[in-house]
């Protein structure tokens, strides 16, 4: 693929035989009831009665019964996986769209009207209008601290988070820090705890009154929940420890961006390493108008395209 | 010709997403004002948003309360949707009322629990007219400072009583305005200011 | 453009059409046809639609055949296919003691009424491996018995019951559908209708390994194996329309009714209690499994001390599903670089403060 020039929008047709985005249209309407209250009661966790996908549970189902119940056939769909348009899931998901609905679909973050995600927010900020579905393993933030649904419903329902703040502050002592570094807990509106996905705690900022609407799919914990635009999303901290996000000593070794959520690239059987833009989109936007870094190590072998 | 043979939506599949997405729009911007196209007819009395707002939501799992101004559509409802009508506001999913100015008190209706709060009744409101250049201030989730909301005809205790069930929080019910093919929302986050 | 594991659709089209290849095998020896799976692994078919929810024995050999043999994948695909499926409404509950019975034995009573009837079962064989199988011979014709069973034939519950010595179950009547989870998430307090229904969908061993937990001493409720059934029974279907039940068809049925001791409780006086199993065609063990399970998750209603995984609803219920449960598993083949890069950053600050503390401390030490 020519890193140069970004595909521009991608024209599909719709697959004949199946209902339109595969869902029918009474689970659709149950789902879209869902958003609504999610949207109304930003980050409570919503029982929905998730269908079973011919995808695999845990490999987005949630995300896409999300997508399948809000994507019209105006819509330009985008669909990242670890920030990356071509990792397999994401183009095993686009295309599972494209057969399903016809939409047009796109790799450039600007020009998508919904954005289908696995842990990770683009760099190119979210504008008003645009929906960004992120696919989510566990909805629950209390999980790990109390494995009984029962209890968590409790929890919430009286807003009694002390035990998460419990938790952070331990790791504090014992670390001189807060341990958690992916899917690290925010409080939505002032109200409610919620985890925002796998994302890196660095995409974590970009939640806080994001123009954009944000919407949670957990097929297989079949939870809907949701942030509307213009949201207070804080993650959680002390004033004595402030939250921080990742930070690299590093640029892209492609673009140069030196703001970006670097992934780390094992270059030789050395251990040698090189960071380049977890975004792909972003990373080749950035080189379409001219930016450079310092290159790849010399002797790197680019993987061939279609090989795992 | 009764009610349930008027025709519905043109196109089920699309006319209800579309009027689903500009209601998301709706209740994830409060106070804006959204269009939908609506049905290829709607029955008397029933506004074009009302009844596009009933096909694309309400189906055999959701009770419907109807006003007295809204009881003639029953027929329809069941027809179109399968939806069956409650009696009781307490135990509706979706309310539609047509005469606001005699609607019942927002704690006549499902308010949900602490734990469930989504277990709650959404209404759905035709009003005479609507603005969003006066009226009520709103602020809160979905608003970047602050939005105008003017609702026509609605009675004097109702802005007391909403502004009052924003302490019940995550307690609530979510509130659809509509006025011919226009659409507002008021979710149970919006705080109220006149 | 480059990502460090990166597919394109052409890579996955390609593994595709691999799989295909891998699943026919050697194009030498003939290709299976669905009716032989169909026919001759009919057990695996059985428990493909049991745990698929859907009774239809050529689409659960075709699934098999799909699959590769593997039953988890065939149950997912047949799952897959029946959510686009439409729901005309729900059948009249099946009649078992009406079952044409092909098996029915009762551990708890030398004899029964109607008599313990072996029917076909691997029970006695001695597990020697059949070398003439691997000749493809004809069976020889089993003989038939010289009078019929009887058209019914009473539960051996039901003697039971008639000295009052096992609780009598009543259907639940604030709810007389009971819950479809296919449709509608598991909710807690689970009434027994949605556990039941969560077990007969759930995955085997995963039951199988839960009862055997109760009979070593994790919830042990001392059972016996009461009755197990397996035969054919009728299908009816009551249309609003018509306002009386039609006939469907047969389907094959495996049903256990466990029987266990009860102390009982301050209202109740000690009685037995029952835990219940089914699954389609014959698969006892499954239903078997449920059984314990079900009286096991029972503990609670019955005033007894929860002290072990299988009487824990929220615990078997959510990990009861083979198909939720792989595909959890197996998402961790998907890239988590990210978070990986996370976790990276963070171990790297942390021991890169840990050293810093150690110069620091060997620093003081030393002036």
């Amino acid at each position: 693929m020519n890193a140069m020039t970004p595909p521009a929008v991608d024209v599909a047709r719709e697959e004949e035989g199946y209902s339109f985005a595969f869902l029918d249209e009474q689970t659709k309407r149950m789902i879209r009831r869902a958003i609504l209250k999610a949207v109304a009661i930003p980050g409570h966790q919503i029982p929905f009665g998730s269908r079973e996908m011919p995808l695999s549970y845990g490999w987005g189902t949630g995300g896409i019964q999300v997508t399948a119940s809000v994507i019209g056939r105006d819509d330009t769909l985008k669909v990242i996986d670890q920030g990356a348009d071509d990792t397999t899931n994401a183009v095993s998901i686009r295309g599972f769209f494209r057969r399903m609905t016809g939409v047009a679909t796109t790799e450039r973050t600007e020009d998508a009207t919904i954005v289908q995600t696995r842990h990770r927010i683009p760099e190119t900020k979210l504008a008003e209008g645009q929906v960004i579905v992120y696919q989510v393993p566990i909805p629950e933030p209390l999980r790990w601290l109390e494995p009984r649904e029962t209890e968590t419903c409790k929890m919430h329902g009286l807003a009694e988070y002390g035990a998460m703040h419990v938790k952070l502050y331990e790791d504090i002592v014992r670390y001189g820090r807060i341990e958690t570094a992916y899917d690290y807990p925010v409080m939505v509106n002032g109200r409610y705890l919620m985890r925002p996905s796998p994302i890196p705690k660095f995409d974590n900022p970009k939640m806080d009154y994001m123009p954009a609407l944000q919407l949670f799919g957990a097929g297989r914990e079949k939870r809907i929940y949701a942030v509307p635009p213009y949201t207070s999303v804080k993650s959680l901290d002390f004033e004595d420890h402030p939250f921080e996000i990742e930070r690299w000593e590093h640029r892209c070794a492609l673009c140069g961006s030196g703001d970006s959520f670097l992934d780390e690239i094992v270059v030789d059987d050395q251990g040698n390493h090189a960071f380049v833009c977890s975004d792909t989109d972003y990373c080749s936007q950035r080189r379409a108008e001219g930016h450079e870094g310092t290159g790849m190590p010399e002797g790197y072998l680019q993987p061939q395209d279609g090989r795992e | 010709m009764t009610t349930a043979a008027l025709p519905g939506f043109a196109d089920n599949v699309h006319d209800a997403q579309g009027t689903f997405r500009r209601l998301l729009d709706a209740m994830a911007h409060p106070g804006r004002i959204v269009t939908v196209p609506g049905p290829q007819a709607a029955p008397p009395g029933l506004d074009p948003a009302t009844a596009a707002l009933l096909l694309t939501l309400c189906d055999g799992e959701t009770p419907v309360w109807l006003d007295p101004g809204a009881a003639a559509i029953a027929d329809w409802l069941a027809f179109h949707a399968g939806a069956p009508v409650t009696t009781a506001p307490a135990r509706a999913a979706f309310a539609v009322v047509l005469q606001p100015q005699a609607m019942p008190a927002l704690d006549a209706f499902d308010w949900g629990t602490d734990e469930v709060p989504e277990a709650s009744t959404t209404l759905i409101v035709q009003v005479a007219s609507l603005a969003d250049d006066t009226g009520w201030t709103l602020r809160g989730p979905g608003i970047a400072a602050q939005a105008r909301l003017a609702v026509a005809g609605l009675s004097q205790n109702w802005f007391t009583d909403r502004r009052a069930m924003q302490a019940a929080f995550p307690r609530g019910v979510d509130v659809v305005f509509t006025n011919g093919h226009r659409v507002a929302a008021l979710p149970r986050t919006t705080i109220m200011e006149s | 453009m480059y990502v460090a594991v990166k597919g394109g659709e052409r890579a996955i089209a390609n593994a595709h059409a691999w799989l295909a290849e891998e699943r026919r095998g050697d194009p030498a020896v003939p290709e299976l046809t669905v009716a032989q799976i169909r026919e001759q692994q009919r057990l695996a078919v059985d428990r493909v639609m049991t745990e698929g929810s859907l009774y239809d024995p050529d689409l659960a050999a075709l699934a098999l055949k799909q699959a590769r043999g593997d039953q988890v994948e065939a149950i997912f695909l047949l799952r897959a296919y029946r959510t686009t499926l439409t729901r005309f409404g729900a059948t009249v509950p099946l009649e078992t003691s009406r079952m044409t019975v092909r098996r029915r034995v009762s551990a708890i009573f030398k004899d029964v009424p109607g008599g313990q009837v072996l029917g076909p079962t691997f029970d006695y064989t001695h597990r020697l491996l059949d070398f003439a199988l691997a000749a493809n011979g004809e069976p020889p014709a089993a003989p038939i018995a010289e009078t019929p069973l009887a058209d019914t034939l009473p539960g051996v519950i039901d003697v039971l019951n008639r000295e009052s010595l096992i609780e009598t179950e009543v259907a639940p009547s604030e709810a007389p559908t009971p819950p479809d989870l296919t449709r509608e998430p598991l909710r807690f307090p689970a009434p027994r209708a949605m556990r039941l229904q969560n077990l007969a969908r759930g995955d085997e061993g995963f039951l199988l390994a839960l009862g055997y937990s109760t009979q070593r001493g994790y919830g042990r409720n001392h059972p016996f194996a009461g009755e197990i059934r397996f035969g054919e029974v009728t299908v009816e279907f009551e249309a609003p329309e018509l306002g009386f039940a039609v006939e469907l068809g047969d389907i094959e049925l495996t049903e256990c009714q466990m029987v266990n001791q009860f102390a009982g409780s301050k209202t109740e006086p000690p009685q037995f209690t029952r835990g219940y199993g089914t699954s389609f065609g014959h698969g006892e063990r499954k239903a078997m499994g449920m059984a314990l399970v079900d009286r096991a998750l029972r503990a609670a209603e019955l005033g007894e001390e929860v002290t072990s995984p299988a009487q824990d609803t929220e615990f078997v219920l959510y990990h009861s599903d083979n198909v939720e449960a792989q595909g959890f598993v197996q998402h961790l083949k998907l890239p988590h670089y990210v978070d990986f890069q996370s976790e990276l950053t963070v171990i790297r600050g942390m021991r890169r403060t840990a050293a810093q503390t150690r110069e620091a401390a060997l620093a003081e030490a030393a002036e």
